[in-house]
């Protein structure tokens, strides 16, 4: 299968968890090291990512075309998108994050995990449980041991769990 | 020639390591890797043996409720249908609707076995890279799962290293370190860890202690690729990392040349230059160049 071209841009095909389809130029996907591969290897024209929610890919497409317009004129337009780009609940990051690992693009790997630790830091251990929705699954005797080495991580606003 | 090829391939041990949830992407991804690079190269019985362990993934998949674990077996039903031929790609491929089918079932009887953010132990490690000492600790006490990734050598090395800089920067660290690594010269004294970071960095500062992690290595002492399990060769030769490179930290290309080739991972082969060509590599050790640069990472491709 050979890659459609339409005048000289490559056309490309992505299809997401929900079979919606996006078309985009080839070039844009080069951002990702795992489409790249997918693309100079095997000449498709069209990708099922069936593990990605078309919601998360849409946010994906939206970045990837915002950093191919990136210029040294509007770097500053560029840092206050991925501002707004990672303020979304947090249940939306991580489905961007975890994407975006898989897809591997390595720059905004890297913003997306500085976005999610931003929203562990200075927090409790309970606050934290709270926000990501995790039970413990230690042991009552372990949690008691952690509650008396480092009291501190325990301490703390419980409602701090904003976002 | 070949009987030792499919020796070599038994003992990275594939079959098993896919049945761990924490090994399974890492697993497929190796599959994915040998699949794609050398399923031409090698004997028939080796081709059929790659085969029916990619099908197992794909069985196994259903128990694995994890993104990473479906991003994973998606990459090697990818690899499948690029390397083999027309007849194992449809069986595979129906193998794989049917694990999905089976997967989404699951799911929809147990939702959210562990809440909604059962996030794969790779990222997990990636962003906890990014958090200061006291969140680090903080998120080793979220649940298990956080635990074993908060508990990774590199971040504990590279917290050490802000404390308390490079060992040369602080005469008291140079003490430290020499402790730490004169225990692990000292012939008898088998069950004292390399340098455990984490350990080192609580015995400078008094923090907690629980270490876990888990890559892939090389361990020269049984010649063979190992799951590294708290630094140490999981085959129990009394292997460590970094005690004279008992054990080296391979790529996934490395895993493929050895099981071909027999080509010993040597710790200066520049694997960099082979990243680059081959992008699909899956960087095992991926985080030891950030050290000492802990701002020049966000923002730029």
């Amino acid at each position: 299968m050979a890659s459609s071209t339409t005048g000289e841009k490559k056309i490309l095909t992505l299809k997401g968890g929900d079979n919606e389809e996006f078309i985009l130029e080839e070039s844009l996907v080069l951002q990702s090291e795992l489409l790249k591969n997918m693309v100079k290897e095997e000449r498709v024209s069209s990708i099922p990512l069936p593990s990605i929610k078309s919601k998360t890919l849409v946010k994906i497409i939206e970045y990837l075309k915002k950093h191919a317009e990136l210029t040294p004129s509007n770097k500053e337009e560029f840092k206050n998108f991925e501002k707004e780009f990672v303020n979304v609940v947090l249940e939306e990051l991580l489905d961007i994050t975890v994407a975006v690992n898989y897809l591997k693009i390595n720059g905004l790997l890297e913003f997306c995990c500085q976005a999610v630790a931003d929203r562990i830091k200075d927090k409790s251990v309970e606050a934290v449980r709270k926000i990501f929705r995790i039970e413990s699954d230690f042991t009552p005797e372990e949690e008691s041991e952690f509650r008396k080495e480092t009291p501190e991580a325990f301490e703390g606003d419980l409602d701090d769990t904003t976002n | 020639m070949g009987g030792l090829m499919v020796e070599r391939y038994e003992k990275l041990g594939l079959k098993e390591s896919l049945s761990r949830a924490y090994h399974y992407p890492i697993a497929c991804e190796e599959l994915s890797c040998i699949l794609r690079n050398a399923y031409s190269k090698i004997p028939k019985n080796l081709q059929s043996l790659i085969f029916q362990d990619s099908l197992a993934a794909f069985r196994l998949l259903p128990q694995m409720q994890t993104q990473a674990a479906i991003s994973a077996a998606n990459g090697l039903l990818h690899s499948i249908e690029a390397a083999l031929p027309k007849q194992k790609k449809v069986l595979a491929a129906s193998e794989f609707k049917q694990a999905m089918v089976a997967q989404r079932r699951r799911r929809k009887v147990q939702p959210m076995v562990e809440g909604r953010s059962q996030l794969p132990q790779d990222i997990l490690v990636h962003i906890f890279g990014f958090l200061d000492l006291t969140s680090l600790v903080t998120a080793s006490l979220v649940c298990r799962s956080w635990s074993v990734a908060a508990s990774d050598n590199h971040l504990w090395q590279s917290m050490h290293i802000s404390f308390f800089g490079r060992p040369s920067d602080n005469p008291n660290i140079i003490r430290l370190t020499y402790g730490v690594e004169r225990i692990t010269f000292t012939p008898g004294n088998t069950t004292t860890a390399s340098v455990d970071w984490r350990d080192a960095f609580k015995r400078a500062y008094r923090g907690i202690s629980r270490k876990v992690t888990s890559q892939r290595g090389f361990c020269k002492q049984c010649n063979s690729i190992v799951w590294l399990s708290n630094s140490k060769c999981s085959n129990e030769c009394f292997g460590k990392i970094s005690d004279e490179h008992q054990i080296m930290p391979v790529s996934i290309k490395q895993i493929v040349d050895y099981v071909i080739e027999e080509s010993i991972p040597s710790s200066d082969s520049d694997s960099d230059t082979d990243d680059s060509v081959d992008g699909s590599l899956f960087k095992l050790w991926a985080y030891p160049m950030r050290f000492g640069e802990p701002h020049a990472r966000c923002g730029s491709i």
